[in-house]
């Protein structure tokens, strides 16, 4: 097994300015846009063929709870870019904690999601297959609650086991809680979007 | 040998009045990439052949500013622009945005699509369609949910499975739909293809030209098959007579009536056609223009096949009166 | 490139998870290993393994074409247990019909073509011609791998489903799918798994294009093939994800009883359906399918030209001609490739508006296969061509794409497919771009770079043997079904005798089961030869076919790391027959003074 890193690993390439793991982000961000475009174009489709369903539903979902959750997924965006930046002062303890809050977050999050929302609404004999307003409904804010549960597997990941990188690669650990930070803005920038979309329009 | 004869290399006959926009279309298409292909082919063929291993001692770093190829890509191009404004777009456009007037008096049908079986849904005398509602349908009597009894209009409409009779000479639209899943409505032989798509109704029109019927297209597409001798294989002799009808009577050389006048021929018919002595049959399709569905609908897919009956305007008529009074009748195939 | 090189830091740190600092064993070596050049290796048996069970699921389909409703030779009883035949007459079912059609379709290009060209191809030759150690994310690629193989198993265990495999098409229209049995969420579940392997392999392959070029390896010194498989992956990073989109909505239609797909009121069978609510449009998945669907079959074609591209140059001892022209070619293509979706849709009755849109992208998009053709054949004027197996099928490659591309112009222009739409005129002309044309390249590419897999060269006897065959095979099966398919007869039957139009075509469909056999037959030679080099061939130099590309400067075959020392790129890539030297070729990585 080789025990050198491949080039560009650590350092930024001088053309494209990115170390590969945050261009290999980038690339898999914008298959995520291709992703979530397809869901929301599906969405204004749906929407122009069932406008009653539409107008009507909306009104059935939690939108305190739905901003409640918009602000703790963006304060965990800011602890995000607080526990990378503590990484250049040279703060190990201060980037996990903050990585921590950003996990707390996060569990919160899903646990809002299902319980004050997606329960309650079972509850109330509402599911996916109710109509086409909660089709798309249940399945955005599902495969968003997906990437959430991805978020937070490699948050605890480098919060936990991945963190022993930083005393043999500061940097490259640093780098690593870059592109992990990336995604997780970009999860965010969906729900930015999704709230609007479902919850207020 | 009988099998090569009788196979065909090109496209199907054409009975409507637009067809041969689409025909004319694909012809020439083929003469363009035939002119392309032929002089791709003899300029690789010169290249393979002359500049090989042997004759060659050397290539060339820079053979060619080859002022070809761009003359090449030009003369596409404005092939391709000619073909699709010039020759595909109208043809297009007349298909699909242009109606026949109310002054053309067209005869509307209306197709429902369903795992396996086109149901043909005519309004009857009165011209109008009733409703149709699933709530209404009845697999084997009612298979469109046709209101016979809340609907006065629907009285005396007519519902026919897979039998499709038209009148030549007038203008037709036929609004297709699907009752489950999506097939697709293709008659080859008027070049007409519409998806049926549940939960749209789409028209699509055409004429049938005048003078057409369909007894005439039994007798242009006629063939004759070889009746096989004994130990002789069979394939063939099976292949040409399906679902095809003898115009005449078959008779032995005893005066014995073989095959009546009609009828298709048949593995069981064998013996006795050998037995008469009957070396050859005439037959032609008993349903010469039939009905496809070009879109894969499930298990039986293959089995999805109607019948186009082309009609004088007056035979069709006739067939049309006689059926509506017969009111809640439903024609099987 | 001045600082192209500097990469001195990087390559001091430790590898984290080097915990193991002992040589891997046998499963690190050869199974769960990340060495690009294992990982390529296992794509490309893996795929070679699925185009034959796709192809031999065809000739089953080719059997009862042929012979309708008679017991399938040999393995008519085994199939029985598996639902495809009838167990007492042993002969093909609709129901096995449709799904050995299914399957062929999603077998032979998501688990055969695109993985051996990509997976396979891609991940053996492209780092070594870039002058790379290794893919940029070497477990990364593991990864890709072992989730494609995860995709395939379910794909083909999806036969011992409830009901059998998924019996919709490759393309899986709804309705028809979302009221299918079990077999289809196996198939939906398969493809997840197969998209994200192909996502995690597009943004590996990026950036190691762009990261890890060998200094002097500008993008403009990049061989033709690695430019190929550049914009391949670009497409299949921005293409997919709609598809699994697609993916994740039909199976909530299906398993969460949503209505994505499906208007209200069907009826289906002898009952209304009452599972689904309605308000959905089957055309949407038509939509997001296509989407993806057209750009995939530049997915399929591109690395195959990619292929012809290297062999041609090699082969004709000359450069390729119009290089720039090619890539800015594939490059407007790959653009290109996303707006023309529609043209899979003129039938389901789309305003004149947007099907004129969709015909003039179409007739567009045609123009940079022309250019790409005739630069090919101009490529071949004034060259010294050596007529050896992988030659032989580049160069058939040419005349039968051209035949592919050709008929694909009837197809894009509307007014035509009123009568092609859904015929099989539309499977003789996909099938002359992907299988006598993408498998033909695909074969040159294996005869190519066999000796730097393995440091033996395959035998040229049994590989002339191979290519005629298969050549008359293949053209014996596609050309007649132009015939049929002009006659009017639509694809996916399971039998055509019924039809008027069907019975006029019937020999034409013996005739091209007939080439089926021929075809079958011709892939003996090849896999004997394919065994028998790998273990006794022929031991050949680093560079037998005095190739100018970088992977010809490494062993064969090569070391972990791949260079011995690290290559240093001083010209073009086909640099053949340059005027003035002595040598007909100068490889990349020596300075042309030499
Ligand atoms: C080399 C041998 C091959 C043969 C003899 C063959 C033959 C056929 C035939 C006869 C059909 C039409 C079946 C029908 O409509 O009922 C078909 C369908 C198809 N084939 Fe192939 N094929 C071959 C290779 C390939 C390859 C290499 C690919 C893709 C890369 C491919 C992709 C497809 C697809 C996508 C379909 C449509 C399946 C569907 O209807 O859903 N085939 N093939
Ligand atoms: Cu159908
Ligand atoms: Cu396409």
């Amino acid at each position: 097994m080789s025990h050198e890193l491949l080039p560009y690993t650590v350092k930024p390439h001088p053309i494209t300015a990115m170390y590969s793991g945050k261009l290999g982000t980038w690339l898999f961000l914008a298959s995520e846009v291709m992703l979530f475009g397809a869901l929301f174009s599906t969405y204004i489709l749906l929407r122009v063929a069932n406008p009653v369903a539409f107008s009507h539903a909306n009104t059935h979902l939690n939108i305190t709870v739905g901003a409640i959750n918009t602000f703790v997924l963006i304060i965990s965006s800011v602890t995000m870019v607080m526990a990378w930046a503590a990484l250049h002062e040279k703060n190990l303890g201060k980037c996990r904690m903050l990585l921590g809050v950003t996990l707390a977050c996060a569990l919160f999050f899903l646990v809002v999601k299902l319980v004050f929302e997606y329960k309650v609404k079972w509850d109330h004999g509402t599911f996916p297959s109710t109509n086409p307003f909660f089709a798309i409904y249940f399945t955005m804010t599902g495969l968003h609650a997906l990437h959430i549960i991805g978020g937070i597997v490699v948050i605890g990941y480098f919060l936990g086991p991945g963190s022993k990188l930083y005393a043999t690669n500061p940097e490259y650990y640093a780098n690593r809680i870059e592109c992990t930070g990336l995604y997780w803005h970009f999860v965010d920038i969906v729900w930015i979007f999704l709230f609007p979309v479902l919850y207020l329009l | 040998m009988s099998l090569l004869a009788q196979t065909t290399w090109w496209l199907p006959p054409d009975f409507s009045e637009h067809g041969w926009q689409i025909d004319r279309l694909i012809n020439w298409l083929h003469y363009f990439m035939a002119v392309l292909f032929v002089g791709w082919g003899v300029f690789l063929a010169y290249c393979m052949t002359r500049f090989t291993w042997k004759r060659v001692s050397m290539a060339h770093y820079t053979p060619v500013k080859a002022k070809a190829s761009k003359v090449i890509e030009v003369a596409v191009i404005i092939f391709e622009v000619i073909l699709l404004v010039v020759f595909s777009m109208p043809v297009l456009a007349k298909y699909k945005n242009e109606p026949p007037t109310p002054a053309d008096n067209p005869f509307e049908v209306h197709v429902v699509a369903q795992q396996f079986a086109w149901n043909i849904h005519y309004p009857g005398p009165d011209g109008i369609f009733g409703k149709r509602d699933i709530k209404f349908v009845k697999d084997a009597t009612n298979p469109i949910g046709l209101d016979r009894d809340g609907d006065p209009n629907a009285k005396d409409d007519i519902v026919s499975n897979n039998q499709m009779p038209l009148p030549a000479g007038r203008h037709i639209i036929v609004k297709v739909t699907s009752k489950d899943v999506i097939h697709s409505f293709n008659i080859p032989m008027l070049r007409v293809k519409q998806d049926a798509v549940p939960g749209i109704e789409i028209p699509v029109w055409f004429k049938v030209k005048e003078g057409t019927t369909s007894d005439a297209i039994r007798e242009q597409m006629a063939r004759t098959v070889v009746v096989p001798a004994a130990g002789e294989s069979t394939t063939a002799y099976e292949l040409w007579c399906r679902n095809n009808l003898t115009f005449d009577e078959v008779k032995g050389a005893d005066g014995q009536v073989v095959l009546k006048k009609g009828a298709e021929p048949g593995k069981d018919h064998l013996e006795a056609l050998r037995a008469a002595g009957v070396k050859e049959l005439r037959v032609g399709p008993r349903d010469p223009v039939e009905i496809h569905c070009t879109q894969l609908c499930g298990l039986t897919h293959y089995k999805m096949r109607g019948q186009v009956l082309i009609q004088s305007q007056a035979d069709f008529d006739k067939w049309y009166e006689e059926k509506a009074k017969g009111t809640g009748d439903f024609i099987e195939d | 490139m001045s600082h192209g090189h500097d990469h001195s830091h990087g390559s001091h740190g430790h590898d984290p998870h080097g915990h193991d600092h002992h040589e891997p064993g046998f499963l690190g070596k050869y199974v769960f290993s990340v060495d690009h050049k294992v990982i390529g290796i296992q794509y490309a048996v893996t795929s070679l393994v699925f185009l034959l069970v796709g192809f031999t699921m065809m000739l089953i389909m080719r059997w009862q074409l042929a012979r309708p409703d008679e017991a399938v030779p040999i393995i008519g009883g085994l199939l029985a247990r598996l639902g495809i035949t009838n167990a007492g007459t042993r002969s093909l079912l609709p129901e096995g019909y449709n799904m050995l059609g299914a399957m062929h379709g999603t077998i032979m290009v998501f688990l055969g073509v695109v993985p051996l060209a990509v997976g396979g191809f891609g991940n053996y030759v492209m780092p070594l011609q870039i002058g790379a150690k290794d893919m940029a994310f070497p477990k990364l690629n593991m990864m890709s791998y072992w989730v494609f193989l995860a995709g395939g198993i379910v794909m083909l265990a999806s036969f011992g489903a409830n009901g059998g495999a998924a019996q919709s098409g490759w393309t899986s229209y709804p309705p028809l799918s979302n009221i299918a049995l079990s077999g289809q969420t196996w198939w939906l579940v398969g493809m997840v798994l197969l998209i994200t392997s192909s996502l995690l392999g597009s943004v590996n392959f990026i950036t190691t294009i762009f990261h890890l070029r060998a200094k002097g390896m500008s993008l403009w010194k990049m061989p033709f093939f690695v430019w190929g498989q550049l914009v391949t992956a670009f497409l299949l990073l921005l293409a997919f994800p709609p598809l699994e989109a697609a993916g994740v909505l039909q199976l909530m239609d299906r398993v969460a009883d949503t209505s994505f797909f499906m208007p209200a009121g069907l009826y289906v069978g002898d009952k209304p359906v009452t599972s689904w609510t309605g308000g959905g449009n089957p055309l949407l998945w038509q939509h997001l399918f296509w989407f993806l669907a057209h750009p995939e079959v530049y997915v399929l074609i591109l690395p195959a030209m990619g292929i012809v591209g290297e062999v041609l140059a090699n082969n004709t001892r000359k450069p390729l001609w119009g290089y720039k022209t090619l890539v800015y070619s594939i490059i407007f293509l790959g653009f290109m490739s996303f707006i023309v979706w529609a043209h899979h849709m003129y039938m389901t009755g789309m305003g004149t508006a947007i099907s004129t849109f969709f015909q003039a992208t179409t007739m567009i998009i045609s123009i940079p296969s022309v250019i790409i053709l005739t630069c090919f054949i101009i490529s071949l004027y004034g060259a010294r061509i050596r007529y050896n197996t992988p030659m032989l099928f580049a160069i058939s490659f040419l005349p039968m794409f051209a035949i592919g591309g050709l008929t694909g112009l009837p197809l894009g222009l509307a007014a035509a497919d009123i009568h092609l739409h859904d015929t099989y005129y539309v499977i003789g002309h996909f099938h002359y771009v992907v299988a006598p044309g993408t498998i033909f390249a695909l074969f040159a590419g294996i005869y190519h770079w066999f000796p730097k897999a393995t440091g033996r060269r395959m035998n040229e006897f049994l590989g002339k043997l191979h290519f005629w065959p298969s050549l008359i095979g293949m053209n014996m099966i596609f050309g007649p079904m132009f015939f049929v398919g002009i006659a009017g007869v639509q694809r996916r039957l399971w039998t055509q005798v019924d039809y008027n139009l069907g019975q006029l075509t019937q020999s034409w469909v013996v005739f091209s089961s007939v080439g089926a056999a021929v075809l079958g037959l011709a892939q003996i030679p090849f896999i004997i030869n394919f065994f028998s080099t790998a273990l006794a061939g022929r031991k050949v130099t680093q560079n037998p076919w005095d190739a100018t590309t970088l992977e010809w400067a490494a062993p064969s075959p090569p070391p972990h790391g791949n260079f011995l020392t690290e290559p240093v790129v001083y010209c073009g890539p086909y640099e053949y027959s340059v005027p003035g030297k002595k040598s007909d070729f100068c490889p990349q990585c020596q300075p042309m003074e030499a």
